[in-house]
């Protein structure tokens, strides 16, 4: 047996973010998992995403989880990278850039962390 | 096949119990629902309970039996329901569930949550277990900052404004004055709701639920039992639940929750009555942002209309659909397994008409939608007055 969640971790790990395409309905999805939430098929290719996306929406966290209140504020996002995929992950900037819905992002690797927050979005 | 009737209700206030515990809240909104009832525990054949997480609030699990043995010897079958902020609806769903195969006749279905006990940040991480561990929670999302996600998107698409997330909370603040059970009896101005510390951008603290400890208990009976009984019967006619990937980013749509339009058709479908049928509703906002899209999931406005009808006083307790009568989670407090319980206690007093000074005239149809984490889980109650 295996984890569906292997793939995706390793993926990242390799600065690649892996998804699923269904090979009968054609639509793409993440994160990888059993069948296709679409048409339930479980005929499934493993593809690479592109890099890059645009913000589809974002939030600062203010008052945040015990592990990360030294972090705050922070920003999380959602992005819409190619294929109709979407991601959430953090967008970090070096600048007080004025983040719009919209905006394009480029994914960055984080390889001191082991889980999926070694992606983050920068600008 | 049995048709299911609510024969008794009973809430605990909602609000902060420093003495006492969940299995406590349980049994004195379960006393109070009994009695209400006007039966004797031992016509009682199985308990349903709506818990998240006594395990993490305070260290105790298997809460079912503890509370079957306090308030029962007869060792009856006690279930506890976790499905996230759901849990209470859900369990309700499951009673009716039990009542309908005629496995039981009388079930006392009740819910509790002991929180205030912990800190804001641990409560934080306790309710983050309601979100995706592997692609969520990594990134340091919280619940505030997932339906900040969906507002942001919202507010994008439809121009949804802050003001009228805002109007929900004035709304349900001043629904809340006229319910001695809720957490907070103080009126508050659209200022001051506007300019309240950020939680999460764009929500601040007043588009939030508060953290509450509170319980809620319903009877349940079959048809054949209410023959006996000296109350006014309300009966569930219409009983949806949908499930949905948790994770928020990989779901259809970031300004719906399809989980919410499923349950709701399934439970329109049961009940065999449009959106246009329902005089009155009780909808899951544990933010502002939540009450709007709900609204809309639920078929009661448009899509991208929610923010008007607020606006416009449609859904105030005086308008064409009054949703929230009791508070709402906002300012009636959000005891989460309780939560869905006391939404079905509200709408069992507006139908019968003990609804005391909040009470409304010709309430036919109340419908409860009580949701789970950022929506995956979605369960929606449909209640009638006995003709």
């Amino acid at each position: 047996m295996e984890s569906i969640l292997n793939s995706f971790i390793e993926g990242l790990k390799n600065e690649k973010i892996l998804y699923n395409r269904c090979n009968q309905c054609k639509k793409n999805f993440l994160p990888p998992t059993y069948h296709c939430p679409t048409c339930g098929n479980d005929k499934l290719e493993i593809k690479e995403a592109q890099k890059e996306g645009t913000i589809e929406t974002f939030t600062v966290v203010h008052v945040a989880p015990t592990d990360f209140v030294k972090e705050a504020p922070y920003i999380v996002g959602i992005v819409q990278l190619n294929d109709d995929l979407r991601i959430m992950a953090r967008i970090k900037s070096t600048q007080n850039e004025n983040i719009n819905v919209g905006d394009k992002v480029k994914a960055a690797f984080d390889k001191k962390k082991q889980d999926a927050s070694i992606l983050f979005f920068t600008f | 096949m049995n048709r299911v009737f609510i024969i008794g209700v009973g809430l605990t206030k909602f609000g902060k119990h420093e003495q006492l515990s969940t299995r406590d809240l349980f049994f004195h909104a379960s006393k109070k629902a009994i009695a209400d009832a006007k039966i004797d525990i031992n016509e009682i054949d199985g308990i349903y309970f709506g818990n998240l997480s006594s395990d993490r609030f305070e260290h105790q699990a298997h809460t079912a039996a503890i509370n079957a043995s306090n308030i029962s010897f007869r060792h009856l079958p006690s279930t506890r329901i976790e499905d996230a902020c759901a849990s209470g609806g859900v369990a309700v769903a499951q009673a009716y569930l039990a009542i309908k195969s005629g496995l039981h006749d009388t079930v006392l279905v009740a819910g509790a949550e002991k929180m205030t006990n912990l800190s804001t940040p641990e409560v934080t991480d306790v309710l983050g277990t309601c979100a995706d561990d592997i692609y969520e929670l990594p990134h340091g999302i919280t619940f505030p900052g997932l339906y900040a996600l969906m507002a942001r998107a919202h507010m994008h698409k439809y121009g949804t404004t802050r003001e009228q997330m805002s109007m929900v909370a004035v709304k349900n603040h001043f629904n809340a004055l006229k319910n001695p059970y809720a957490q907070f009896h103080k009126e508050i101005t659209l200022e001051k709701a506007m300019n309240s510390i950020i939680v999460s951008d764009p929500l601040n603290l007043y588009d939030c639920s508060p953290i509450t400890d509170g319980g809620a208990a319903i009877i349940l009976t079959s048809e054949e039992k209410i023959k006996n009984l000296d109350v006014s019967p309300v009966e569930i006619v219409g009983v949806g639940q949908a499930s949905d990937s948790i994770s928020l980013a990989n779901r259809k749509s970031l300004t719906s929750i399809e989980a919410n339009k499923i349950a709701a058709k399934r439970a329109y479908n049961m009940a065999q009555i449009t959106p246009k049928n329902i005089d009155i509703a009780e909808v899951h906002d544990c933010f502002t942002i939540a009450e709007i899209i709900n609204i809309e999931d639920l078929g009661f406005f448009e899509e991208g209309k929610g923010g008007k009808a607020v606006e416009e006083g449609t859904t105030a307790i005086d308008g064409d659909l009054p949703i929230n009568t009791d508070g709402g989670l906002k300012a009636k407090g959000h005891p989460i397994g309780a939560t869905g319980v006391a939404q079905i206690i509200e709408l069992v007093h507006q139908i019968r008409g003990t609804a005391e000074n909040r009470q409304l005239n010709g309430i036919k149809y109340g419908l409860a939608q009580n949701m789970g984490g950022s929506g995956a889980t979605s369960v929606v109650n449909i209640l009638k007055e006995v003709d």
